[in-house]
């Protein structure tokens, strides 16, 4: 795959090349440094719960923009603030994203290859953390994870009169792997698609989009211990430290398996001026099997979830203005299955009892100012503070681990065309969260290992103090021809915990652009 | 349509999606249900005035206990459970004595619950007890499986001499990690066993004095001299040998320690204990030379055997050997797989262990031994015996030859520099 990236990209340069003596003239503004320029724009990133429906996708940016890119990242902290998500990760990747308007229909689409490591991962053997918390598969020794992910998505939006309507279908898989005890492989697939509509309303100066969208999840987990002298036992975690001790060591092979259905409405300015409101609802479910013990139904998870945005946009010749408020809330509650006495491994079900909650509610508030007195000049200045709340309980022992905090943050960014071919862009932000309500009620059971308790308690005690993140952004392009030009992007954030916690993160990226 | 129509229906979606997702963060309630337990007294002590008594559930799922003292406070979430009740009660010659029940796996429902458990008082036996059961064995440098040095350390924890003649050890004949309803069951009265071998002598040829503990081997042998990781077993008093029909495993016979009277055995080669650890071992007096017991106590029994495929009725024939014969029992079984009890609460409510799966290749140079309570006046240890091997033992420890000898406590060959009393409390 990377050969390939790299013969693409090589091939698309020399391509390109050969036409710059052609088709440029050396005073004028290449047309792929104005489609750069609409690019980036913070405007159209202000509303992305709207574009989330595909119908009014195609109102996004009003021009093509296409890439092909290859990259490494690395991002990586001295000590993991939550040791089940690791230390960080690096990868490489290489990739192709693509945005085309072409009469009154636009395609979109990319794909995407990612090789590289997850540092130090423990108490956590499976993948897709964010998904399928806080049923993780767990052993007591961890370490670094191989990861390999794939990824392909297109769409495809129109309008005519006074309907839009629009589609998209998207895969992800991923393999996650290690090659030392404990050795997990976890192949994991992800399945998205969602179609939408809008029409006209309000005299036409609106869209009322309405979408609903689909995602099939499965991941499925073999854990092996090539090392039989070793403690080869596992844990199926049940979340705030605490684990299913009838089945610990058992359930070495199993799978997740999940479907997640949504859908959101709301309205879109047709000229992409006044009013923003959307709101989506999404409801995620997964059970969680064990296939060595006759595909036991050991636990499942139900996540509720509301997403809403609203605002202004403001575009004008020279300054865009917007403000727009994001608001999310969901519930994610988990269930646990009993069961009676086995027989030959057959384990009957008995019942099942609601054990965790997850609640969290996240309101943002932004505000955006543009400049762009000409081609090639963007001055922007976006304040915005957010706040957000988690609450995790567990019901029988009673634990809790709440959260909260604020966290007001600062971007300015500017881009400066540098004659007709060069385009220079960088950023800075800086945010400082402050804890505003946290709570935790973590009882140490003696019974159950130190470490998994620790993870949960040691998660708290960072979060719930003063961080803070600074991060620079830096672009540098040029353009080869009035069709293609070459990015060079460095990105690079520190964040800082009270609890002495530093993290670096790097992103070097090189593209073609077109 | 009007845009005021569409906001509308935008809010009635965002009402109607809060709802979904619950705008209360409210914690998930626990629901208690009550349990309705009773307690059937054995006869002999129904007139008996309890002294104080304790309910204790263990939640198989999470493996949390919770007690009570007062049945009417009982009430838990549903689950399976495994109780144990546990009284003190004073008899009517006003003697002291512990009584106990067991039922396991017990569901506990949504609604009104009802238990009703079997007391036993429990048996107390004057009698030498099980200091030690070292059943994993040893390997050698290679990491096989060395055969024959496994052993059982009994222990006089009384203040007099007590004669080990005629007490015999058996292995259990059903499985503490497979669970079936044997019919009929006779747990309340007998245990079911597959081995019985028997410490010969006349009455007073083996002296246990106060203190003292009485070694019974597989092969009573250096073992060093065929596995260098392994330690001496010559010093036992007796050991069992196996007469075997299997030309390719033949048992080792030391002339020089007697052996002990075989009664029965499963098998027609040679006995090791069950080294993976998943039998109840124990000592009895049987009071029965082995002609008549092989006659008068046949225990044959049927029980389901369930499989994703299939459902059969099984047979299977074993001996019993009555409660009130048994001076100690310990249930051992693997740490990750135990299912239940193969023996009456009477005479064991715990159960204790040494390998942590059916697999586990580090089990091996560990034993399990009891607890030592404290030195006596004359120095000897005074071991806890409570009937209840999970508090009475400690699990997966180095076993006491070992650290007497001084010897391997791994394949690595890695010499053992400790002493204990009991595998965890240093002697000075």
């Amino acid at each position: 795959m990377l050969k390939t990236s790299v013969i693409t990209v090589t091939l698309a340069i020399s391509a390109a090349l050969q036409t710059t003596a052609a088709d440029m003239t050396s005073d004028s503004i290449p047309a792929v440094n104005l489609r750069i320029d609409s690019h980036s724009s913070m405007l159209w990133r202000e509303t992305p719960l709207s574009y989330s429906n595909p119908a009014l996708k195609q109102w996004m940016l009003p021009i093509s923009y296409s890439t092909i890119s290859a990259g490494y990242h690395s991002d990586k902290s001295n000590r993991p603030v939550n040791v089940q998500l690791g230390s960080g990760n690096d990868y490489w990747s290489a990739g192709a994203d693509s945005y085309i308007k072409h009469r009154g229909s636009t395609l979109w689409g990319n794909a995407s290859y990612r090789n590289g490591h997850i540092r130090s991962v423990n108490w956590n053997e499976s993948s897709d953390a964010e998904l399928i918390y806080p049923y993780f598969t767990a052993d007591s020794v961890g370490g670094d994870m191989n990861m390999e992910s794939y990824s392909f998505a297109g769409g495809y939006a129109g309008h005519s009169g006074r309907w839009a309507w629009g589609g998209t279908i998207g895969y992800h898989a991923g393999l996650y792997y290690r090659n030392v005890d404990p050795r997990p492989r976890n192949v994991t697939g992800r399945l998205d698609i969602s179609a939408g509509a809008a029409i006209r309303i309000g005299g036409g100066a609106y869209y009322g989009g309405l979408s609903v969208n689909y995602r099939k999840y499965k991941q499925t987990c073999d854990i092996e211990f090539i090392n039989e002298m070793s403690d080869n036992r596992i844990w199926h975690l049940t979340g705030l430290g605490t684990h299913y001790e009838r089945f610990e060591a058992k359930g070495y092979s199993h799978y997740y398996d999940g479907n997640r259905w949504g859908t959101s409405i709301g309205i879109f300015p047709s000229t992409r001026r006044g009013a923003v409101v959307s709101a989506g609802f999404s409801s995620f479910r997964f059970d969680h099997i064990l296939t060595a013990l006759n595909k036991l139904p050991l636990q499942s998870a139900r996540e509720n979830r509301l997403d809403a945005e609203a605002g202004w946009l403001a575009p004008g010749k020279t300054h865009d203005w917007s403000a727009m408020v994001n608001l999310t809330h969901g519930k994610r509650s988990g269930t646990e299955n009993l069961f009676g006495d086995p027989a030959a491994d057959v384990f009957p079900q008995i019942g099942s009892l609601d054990m965790y909650t997850h609640t969290f509610t996240a309101a943002n508030l932004n505000l955006l100012w543009q400049w762009h007195p000409r081609s090639g000049y963007l001055l922007c200045v976006r304040p915005s503070v957010t706040y957000s709340r988690s609450r995790e309980t567990y019901a029988d022992p009673h634990r809790h681990l709440q959260l909260a905090s604020i966290t007001p943050a600062v971007l300015i960014k500017g881009a400066l065309g540098l004659g007709s071919f060069w385009r220079g862009e960088l950023s800075l932000r800086y945010a400082m969260s402050a804890p505003a309500g946290c709570d935790s009620d973590m009882p140490i059971d003696n019974t159950v290992p130190a470490g998994m308790q620790l993870a949960d308690i040691n998660r708290y005690d960072i979060l719930s103090k003063p961080h803070s993140t600074v991060e620079i952004e830096a672009d540098i392009s040029r353009a080869i021809n009035h069709r293609y030009a070459l990015m060079l992007a460095i990105a690079y954030r520190h964040g800082s915990f009270t609890t002495g916690i530093q993290s670096d993160y790097l992103d070097i990226s090189l593209s073609l652009i077109f | 349509m009007k845009l005021s129509k569409f906001i509308l229906a935008a809010m009635l979606f965002t009402g109607t999606a809060m709802q979904f997702s619950s705008c209360s963060d409210n914690d998930t309630p626990v629901v208690y249900y009550p349990v309705t337990l009773s307690i059937t007294l054995p006869q002999e002590i129904s007139e008996a005035n309890i002294l104080d008594e304790e309910y204790a559930f263990r939640n198989v799922s999470t493996n949390q206990v919770k007690t009570f003292t007062d049945k009417a406070d009982i009430e838990l979430s549903p689950g399976l459970y495994d109780v144990t009740y546990t009284a003190h009660v004073q008899l009517s010659n006003g003697v002291t004595s512990t009584m106990r029940a067991q039922s396991q796996s017990v569901q506990i429902k949504e609604g009104a619950n009802s238990i009703t458990l079997m007391a036993y008082n429990t048996i107390e036996s004057d009698d030498l007890i099980i200091a030690e059961v070292f059943f994993t064995g040893t390997t050698t440098a290679t990491g096989a499986q060395h055969r024959g040095d496994d052993y059982i350390k009994l222990y006089n924890n009384t203040d007099h001499v007590i004669y080990a003649d005629g007490i015999s050890i058996f292995e259990s004949n059903f499985n503490t990690t497979a669970k079936y309803d044997y019919t009929p069951d006779i747990m309340g009265e007998s245990v079911a066993v597959w081995a019985v071998y028997t410490v010969p002598g006349n009455g007073t040829e083996y002296p246990v004095q106060p203190g003292e503990y009485f070694l019974i081997a597989d092969n009573a042998y250096d073992h060093r001299t065929t596995n260098e990781l392994s330690f001496d077993l010559s010093h036992a008093k007796c050991e069992w040998y196996d007469e075997s029909q299997a030309a390719s495993q033949q048992d080792v016979d030391n002339p020089a320690v007697p052996n002990m009277d075989k009664i029965y055995c499963y098998t027609r080669s040679i006995y090791m204990l069950a080294n993976g650890g998943n039998r109840a071992v124990g000592i009895a007096r049987i009071n029965k030379d082995a002609e008549t017991f092989l006659t008068e106590n046949v225990y044959d029994y049927t029980y389901m055997l369930v499989t994703p495929a299939i459902s059969k009725e099984m047979t299977g024939s074993a001996y019993f050997i009555p409660n009130s014969c048994v001076l100690d029992v310990v249930n051992c079984s693997t740490e990750t797989g135990y299912q239940w009890n193969v023996t009456s609460p009477a005479l064991d409510c715990g159960w204790t262990w040494c390998s942590m799966n059916n697999s586990d290749k580090t089990r091996f140079f560990t034993s399990v031994r009891r607890k030592m309570l404290y030195l006596n006046e004359n120095g000897n240890p005074v071991l806890k015996d409570t009937n209840n091997s999970t508090d009475d033992f400690n699990s997966r420890v180095t076993p006491s030859e070992i650290e007497l000898q001084g010897t391997a406590i791994n394949a690595d060959g890695t010499k053992c520099t400790t002493r204990t009393y009991d595998g965890v409390t240093p002697m000075p």
